[in-house]
């Protein structure tokens, strides 16, 4: 029998749309209106049967036994670290941040190399954000840094910068910054084409054009100076400017000192009228950790209370230093996150992963000692809440049945093992 | 005497250091000191069971040997007494430490002397990130005393740096003194991008004979010879950071910058 379920939300991207009107037929979804290419990628074709087995070291075993398996792996170790949670909804953050907390391990939630430095700029500097619909309803300008929402986030434009804002008068003025010619510069009024590594040159340029101070040179990381002073008076008599930041900008450890400077540019505009940054990524994935301990991410439970370093205690930098012996990774797809260093110690040590779909997984079946337990889908098997890139909070819940356990439901079994065996 | 430990462990697990100084090992008995639980992992487990131990403390002297590179927060809170350490060391080392003098052999990890307030550092191979900076979100990083690198370091070197010395022999990765408030530092080989951004007021002498990339906010001020180097170059003599003075004594130029945020900082470059 032929099934409509409206208002579905998607997490193919940070947009989060909600708006999806999904068909089910004979248990398989056939149709999803208004998906994006990757929206058609988590829905079409998924059936409500749809399972697999969980695995020990590539055999086939029971959930029991791979339960049992991964508890033995975690209560056995020294220097536990949990990864990834960067599709989870805020249940599944919660246990996993009991887990880490009881056994005395490390969490750091998987988020992209630009938002982990944006995290550590706002503890330097402070952010001015707002919501995805403040920016639809009353940006006149829009600035996009080191970013290509038309591929990373392809209803962006549709649903946030085509529809007439409430509050305008007239269209907007959109532009890009990026190193390289990428699909959305067919999209914006104003493509600058900078130097690679130069954002943070022509971000303090900018911000000293609007300070009013005297800069020196006719061209600034591959733009003219007159080109930047213009939009810098674009920007000065915008009434409501909107930036939006992307991978584009990661320049190594200096990341954060770029966005730093745009976070202070951002300041200095609201000096004058409204202006606001965003990061274009995935869902934000730190704000359980962050309401529960205080930090972000990079949070370390050894000592008995949470200790934080962004980076000392970074899932990357502690599996390129080895100084962790067992591995729990919740969504495979966070491993994308991981520099080259840090995913080739993958296969040194025993690894629990928590994935929903095995047949998309980043990891390949090389892992050593790994333990591989199959959970639901969250935006398609199960309920929750999870953050827009905004912020916003938005609910998810089942579209089609699943004989597999809720990411929470499998990560409790194992946390009630672990505590069974070390007493 | 100097009580000597000497690490044995042979896994790569976290051990956190910290507390473990000269002035909290004088007046202890060996035993107590062996007793002495540190934490590995998330595991407490007495510094003996892992490190050989042997001499005492009375006279103020720690020496560690061996690999310490994942051994985390040496000589952190220090405040007298001198801490030797022949091989490397991992992150944290010298963190907020008040007095006294830490000497490291072999290389250290990132925060080399993150928030020091006193007391002098000596790296005899290269170091990090972050050395003599901040703590995320920490207002201010160094605010007293002097690290001496012989080798090289890595970005944002004395990052919200509020007073003190830093003189590194080797290159230094970009952002050098960002966002510094004062102090002072030495550069001697390359350098890279965006040193001084957002430096409120402090010195920098980027001394390497290849001018490194300046941010568009720094304006030349002319050539000088000014004696303050020429004193600099003998202070940094006298504490053993060799091959600089004749440096010093050249006529350098002077930027000033970073107007962006007051424009009192001073940047010196080689001629």
């Amino acid at each position: 029998m032929a099934q409509q379920i409206d208002n579905v939300t998607c997490l193919g991207c940070g947009c989060l749309c909600d708006d999806l009107v999904v068909h089910i037929s004979e248990g398989q979804i056939v149709k999803a209106e208004r998906a994006c290419s990757l929206g058609e990628k988590q829905f079409v074709g998924r059936h409500a049967d749809e399972g697999c087995e969980a695995e020990i070291d590539g055999e086939k075993v029971s959930l029991e036994a791979a339960i049992e398996r991964a508890a033995e792996i975690l209560a056995g170790s020294s220097a536990p670290l949990i990864y990834g949670l960067s599709l989870s909804p805020v249940e599944t953050h919660r246990v996993a941040i009991e887990l880490a907390d009881r056994m005395g391990g490390v969490i750091d939630p998987a988020i992209s190399p630009f938002h982990r430095a944006a995290l550590v700029a706002l503890q330097a500097v402070g952010i001015s954000t707002c919501t995805l619909g403040e920016v639809k309803d009353r940006a006149d300008v829009m600035v996009f840094w080191g970013c290509d929402p038309a591929t990373t986030h392809p209803r962006f434009f549709e649903r946030f910068v085509d529809p007439p804002g409430q509050f305008l008068s007239e269209s907007r003025q959109v532009v890009l910054f990026s190193d390289q010619q990428n699909a959305t510069v067919e999209l914006v009024d104003d493509f600058f084409q900078l130097d690679p590594d130069s954002a943070f040159e022509i971000l303090i340029t900018l911000r000293a054009i609007v300070q009013g101070v005297a800069v020196e040179g006719k061209s600034i990381g591959g733009i003219s100076l007159d080109r930047l002073k213009q939009l810098a008076a674009e920007l000065s008599v915008a009434s409501y400017s909107a930036h939006f930041f992307g991978p584009g900008l990661v320049n190594g450890a200096s990341t954060a000192a770029t966005l730093e400077s745009l976070f202070l540019l951002v300041r200095q505009l609201n000096s004058r009228s409204r202006c606001a940054a965003i990061g274009l990524g995935g869902p934000t994935t730190e704000n359980v950790l962050t309401w529960q301990t205080g930090y972000p991410c990079g949070v370390n439970f050894s000592a008995g209370f949470p200790q934080y370093d962004a980076n000392s205690y970074s899932a990357d930098q502690l599996l390129a230093r080895r100084e962790v012996d067992a591995l729990l990774i919740i969504g495979s797809e966070s491993i994308e996150y991981l520099s080259s260093a840090a995913s080739d110690r993958l296969g040194e040590l025993p690894v629990v992963l928590l994935e929903a779909r095995q047949d998309v997984s980043k990891l390949g079946s090389s892992i050593a000692g790994s333990v591989r337990i199959p959970v639901a889908q969250p935006d398609l098997h199960s309920e929750g809440t999870v953050f827009r890139m905004d912020g916003v909070p938005l609910p998810l819940r089942p579209v089609i049945g699943s004989p597999l356990q809720s990411e929470s439901e499998i990560l409790a079994a194992i946390m009630e093992r672990v505590f069974e065996k070390c007493g | 005497m100097a009580l000597s430990v000497t690490c044995n462990v042979d896994s790569n697990l976290p051990i956190d250091f910290s507390g473990l100084t000269p002035e909290w090992a004088q007046g202890k008995s060996l035993t107590e000191i062996e007793n002495h639980r540190v934490l590995i992992g998330h595991h407490r487990v007495p510094l003996a069971d892992f490190c050989k131990l042997s001499g005492d403390a009375s006279d103020g002297r720690l020496e560690l040997v061996g690999d310490f590179s994942h051994a985390h927060g040496i000589g952190a809170g220090m405040t007298s007494g001198l801490l030797s350490l022949v091989g490397n060391a991992g992150n944290h080392v010298g963190q907020r430490m008040r007095g006294g003098e830490i000497h490291i052999t072999g290389d250290v990890h990132d925060s080399l002397g993150c928030e020091q307030r006193g007391g002098i550092i000596r790296v005899d191979g290269s170091a990090g990130n972050a050395i003599g900076g901040s703590l995320a979100g920490s207002p201010r990083g160094m605010t007293g005393g002097t690290i001496l690198i012989a080798g090289d370091v890595g970005v944002q070197t004395g990052k919200q740096m509020r007073r003190g010395l830093i003189a590194v022999a080797g290159s230094a990765g970009e952002l050098v003194g960002h966002n510094m408030l004062a102090g002072t530092i030495v550069v001697l080989g390359a350098c890279g991008g965006s040193s001084g951004a957002g430096m409120k007021r402090g010195t920098l002498y980027l001394l390497s004979d290849t001018r490194p990339p300046l941010l568009p906010t720094f304006r030349s001020a002319g050539i000088t010879n000014s004696p303050i180097s020429s004193l600099l170059g003998r202070n940094l003599e006298s504490l053993g950071f060799k091959g600089s003075a004749e440096r010093f004594k050249q006529p350098l130029e002077l930027l000033h910058g970073d107007f962006l945020s007051s424009g009192k900082g001073e940047l010196f470059l080689s001629n």
